[in-house]
């Protein structure tokens, strides 16, 4: 029983990751530039 | 489902292995370049550490190309056009596609918003690793006098502490950045400096959320609900007022900040016998109208040309190419459409091809 919760913790890290990596890729803009719109 | 230690210990695990899996991953592939040769991640910059990656990923044994410019080198324009596959019409493209050999390989550092003193703070880094040519593309916007001082005549603030102390204090704001904001500035190099995953994960944001963000998210819902008919007018009309500035009644300053800077680019690349090409990036004056105030711009192309003449002994050839292609060749004021850019990337390989590295 208790090596099953371990396995469940390990699948349950690995979407924590994912959603980790998505929170890094898709939040926020592209936020270097002072004027992301300097010429549109 | 149970919560207990067991639970815990192999949630954490799997998740601190899979990060430090994924920072080994990138350490290992980063420096030998190998994103960069796969992914375009060209027209945006994001932090230092990216511009070092760059610069240090590409060896050719014949020395580099190195492209430098604004936006025109880039898919900004065309992509906010709508254009297909427009990362493959850009103008770094199409000019890297006809100058490559097995031997040689162009990169463009050119990016959206770039300025003459971003420029000389990419230059600081490009020495590290000279490249066999240089060839720098001005743009009418970067002498205007919205740019000419002050913290916008910057666009990446990464760039400020290459800069010598005397311009760096000509882009100090008139009044000094927040302790909040200097202290996230700080955050967020520390974060691009040591965390390769954070790094390239900004980097990574160029391949979707460009332009921007906005546009991004603007296309997907164009995708479900089709185009407003009225968007490309008032797209054109907003552009207009905003761009009319760049053009207006006004003379450039030889000492001023861009000149300044400029210079100070054009010296260290002649000092490092770079072998360097200087184009007046072309402009659309059927676009611009009655915002062109034709005198200021004849003039100014006239003292450029002039400021230009005194490195040309120097092997540093210019070329003023602002009234080279008709109208029909531009998406706007200064960005050029895929046949334009076809003819423009064409010029500009005859004029490097004759220029030895």
């Amino acid at each position: 029983m208790k090596n099953h919760d371990f396995w469940k913790g390990i699948g349950w890290g690995a979407v924590l990751f994912v959603l980790f990596l998505a929170i890094l890729l898709f939040s926020g803009d592209l936020s270097a530039s002072k004027f992301i719109y300097v010429d549109f | 489902m149970t919560f207990n230690k067991n639970f815990f210990l192999g949630a954490f695990l799997s998740f601190v292995l899979l990060v430090l899996g994924a920072e080994v991953l990138l350490r290992a592939t980063v420096p030998a370049g190998f994103w960069y040769r796969h992914f375009d991640f060209s027209g945006d910059m994001t932090s230092l550490a990216e511009l070092r990656d760059r610069i240090q990923s590409i060896h050719p044994p014949e020395g580099l190309d190195l492209l430098l410019g604004d936006s025109v080198l880039g898919a900004s324009a065309l992509m906010e056009h709508r254009v297909p596959e427009a990362r493959n019409k850009t103008l770094s493209r199409l000019l890297a596609d006809l100058l490559k050999s097995p031997n040689h390989v162009s990169m463009s550092l050119g990016s959206d918003g770039f300025l003459l003193p971003d420029i000389e703070g990419v230059t600081a880094e490009i020495l590290k690793h000279p490249p066999a040519r240089i060839l720098l593309l001005l743009n009418f916007r970067m002498f205007a006098k919205n740019f000419d001082e002050g913290p916008n005549a910057l666009s990446r603030n990464f760039l400020l502490g290459n800069l010598p102390l005397e311009i760096q204090k000509k882009l100090a704001p008139a009044t000094p950045p927040t302790e909040e904001s200097q202290l996230s500035d700080r955050l967020y190099a520390a974060m691009c400096d040591h965390w390769f995953l954070f790094r390239e994960a900004q980097m990574a944001k160029t391949l979707w959320y460009y332009p921007s963000q906005k546009d991004f998210f603007q296309r997907r819902l164009e995708q479900i609900m089709g185009q407003n008919e009225d968007q490309e007018e008032m797209a054109e009309a907003a552009l207009k007022l905003k761009t009319a500035d760049y053009y207006q009644a006004y003379l450039w300053d030889k000492d001023g900040l861009p000149f300044q800077c400029l210079k100070q680019c054009l010296q260290q690349w002649n000092q490092m016998h770079i072998p360097v090409v200087v184009v007046l990036t072309p402009q659309n004056k059927k676009f611009l109208g009655k915002a062109l105030d034709k005198p200021s711009f004849e003039k100014n192309k006239r003292a450029l040309a002039s400021f230009m003449k005194l490195y040309a002994v120097r092997g540093i050839r210019y070329q003023d190419w602002s009234n080279r292609y008709p109208s029909s060749f531009f998406l706007d004021h200064c960005h050029l459409n895929f046949e334009g850019n076809q003819h423009y990337a064409g010029d500009l390989a005859e004029v490097l091809k004759g220029v030895a590295p």
